[in-house]
């Protein structure tokens, strides 16, 4: 195909999804610069394979080869493991639901997120959460992928991105709740 | 259903639930459940609240400026990928078929170089053999054309000083036979000039060395292993053209370049100089 007329096809199908490739590279490395330069090598690589893939749902392909270049690009700046590894037996007995004790204190959940301190507090909360819980969660609440885009993304099956979701939320609102309680006892 | 015993299985339903990623079944059922339990119906209500803020709140947008950056680097790329040190670059990856491929070919030249000089191979048969095998090499060992040249003044002066007689390139490309260039072959007991040509996706050897035979009238063709030769002689030189073009197309070669006009002669006191200024260069 001519270079010219390939790039012109390029920019149509992808520059549309920046918004998309930036914002994921931002939740997963925490940083802007870091998050530019992999979504810059990640455009190069779509680039490279953008004939071949022509047919394809443009902004999960270009969002797993964003997801990607992320892990490489942490993983060789960092020894991130503890963060992209998840241990099981660490973890589940924390994703145990937990809104009925933490509701007892006294929380009302149609005022937590209101105030924009609130929404300060989530937005830690999820930056710190573990990277599997986190990819969904931005994927699926803020990109608005489907279960099964996502599935295809990170490459795990549909129940599984279902119930990482489900602990993922589990886990954002455990550690919203304790901060408020934190926050609010500290004011009194 | 009761949420405390089954609280675990039914959360990740809540949180399929306010994804709407739910079969009609499943939704219904959870549906009850929210009529009956306030604990998951307020559940539910925070969970969509989340949802709300999350969607609304946190997405970054990208950059100022890394759109261009992006394009920038892309049409860069692209301009690289012409140029030919890059291209070489690019593809590196194949490289290691440099590495494998040329102690491979060399094993495969040198047992056919001791085939080729044993004395039994010596008989006409085995000089016929001796085309094949140095055709087959030659497509083998991916060094098809020591001087690549579709242009018969380059092609020939090359050989200059390394046979022992002028070889004649034509130039036949208006009737299909496209010149590729020259390479150096062994071929009874002498060195040998290989002009090349391609006709279509046909490799043609145009092998050319000193003969004690007589000129011939017309030419001689055979078949060996599948490919097809047609072979004459003129002034002291034997020209054996081989390929796996089919044997009119290979015949209807060899009478053109036997009819181009054009001189070839042997060179009995070798000079690079003279043999050189006795082509038709």
């Amino acid at each position: 195909m001519n270079k010219n007329l390939l790039i012109e096809q390029f920019e149509t199908k992808m520059l549309s999804h920046m918004d998309s490739a930036y914002n994921l590279a931002k939740w997963i490395t925490g940083h802007d610069q870091d998050a530019e330069d992999v979504v810059q090598e990640a455009y190069i690589r779509a680039f490279r394979g953008f004939e071949k893939y022509t047919d394809i749902n443009s902004l999960s392909w270009l969002l797993t080869i964003v997801r990607n270049t992320s892990y490489n690009w942490i993983k060789s700046k960092h020894d991130y493991k503890h963060l992209i590894e998840f241990d099981e037996s660490v973890h589940s007995a924390s994703d145990e639901p937990s809104f009925i004790s933490e509701r007892s204190q006294g929380l009302q959940p149609d005022k937590i997120l209101n105030s924009s301190s609130n929404k300060n507090l989530l937005h830690n909360a999820l930056k710190e959460m573990p990277l599997i819980f986190r990819e969904v969660i931005v994927l699926h609440e803020i990109e608005g992928l489907s279960y099964k885009e996502i599935a295809d993304i990170v490459g795990i099956p549909v129940g599984t991105v279902m119930s990482r979701l489900s602990r993922g939320r589990r886990r954002l609102q455990k550690t919203l709740s304790s901060r408020m309680n934190r926050r609010s006892h500290s004011e009194l | 259903m009761s949420c405390s015993t089954v609280r675990g299985i039914l959360y990740n339903y809540i949180s399929a639930y306010v994804d709407n990623e739910l079969s009609s079944t499943d939704r219904a059922a959870v549906e009850k459940h929210f009529e009956i339990c306030p604990h998951c119906a307020n559940e539910k209500f925070e969970l969509e609240q989340m949802k709300i803020t999350l969607h609304n709140e946190f997405a970054y947008s990208s950059p100022y400026g890394l759109e261009e950056d992006i394009m920038n680097r892309i049409a860069e790329s692209t301009e690289s990928d012409e140029n030919p040190e890059n291209e070489r670059k690019k593809k590196f990856s194949w490289r290691w078929l440099n590495y494998v491929l040329p102690p491979l070919a060399t094993a495969v030249a040198g047992v056919l170089i001791v085939l080729a000089l044993l004395p039994k191979y010596h008989s006409r048969i085995d000089m016929e053999e001796q085309i094949v095998s140095a055709h087959v090499r030659s497509l083998i060992e991916d060094n098809l054309t020591h001087i690549e040249s579709a242009d018969t003044h380059q092609v020939e002066p090359w050989f200059k000083g390394k046979v022992d007689f002028v070889a004649t390139a034509k130039d036949l490309t208006e009737n299909g036979y496209i010149l590729k260039g020259g390479r150096l072959d062994y071929v009874n007991k002498t060195n040998a000039a290989s002009i090349i040509y391609q006709f279509q996706e046909h490799v043609i050897n145009l092998f050319i060395f000193p003969t004690k035979e007589a000129d011939m009238a017309t030419v001689q063709t055979f078949k060996n292993r599948g490919y097809n030769i047609v072979k004459w002689t003129n002034n002291g030189l034997e020209y054996c053209v081989i390929s796996d073009l089919n044997l009119e197309y290979l015949k209807k070669f060899a009478e053109l370049f036997r009819t181009e006009n054009s001189i070839s002669r042997i060179n009995t006191n070798f000079n690079p100089e003279t043999a050189y200024l006795s082509g038709n260069y």
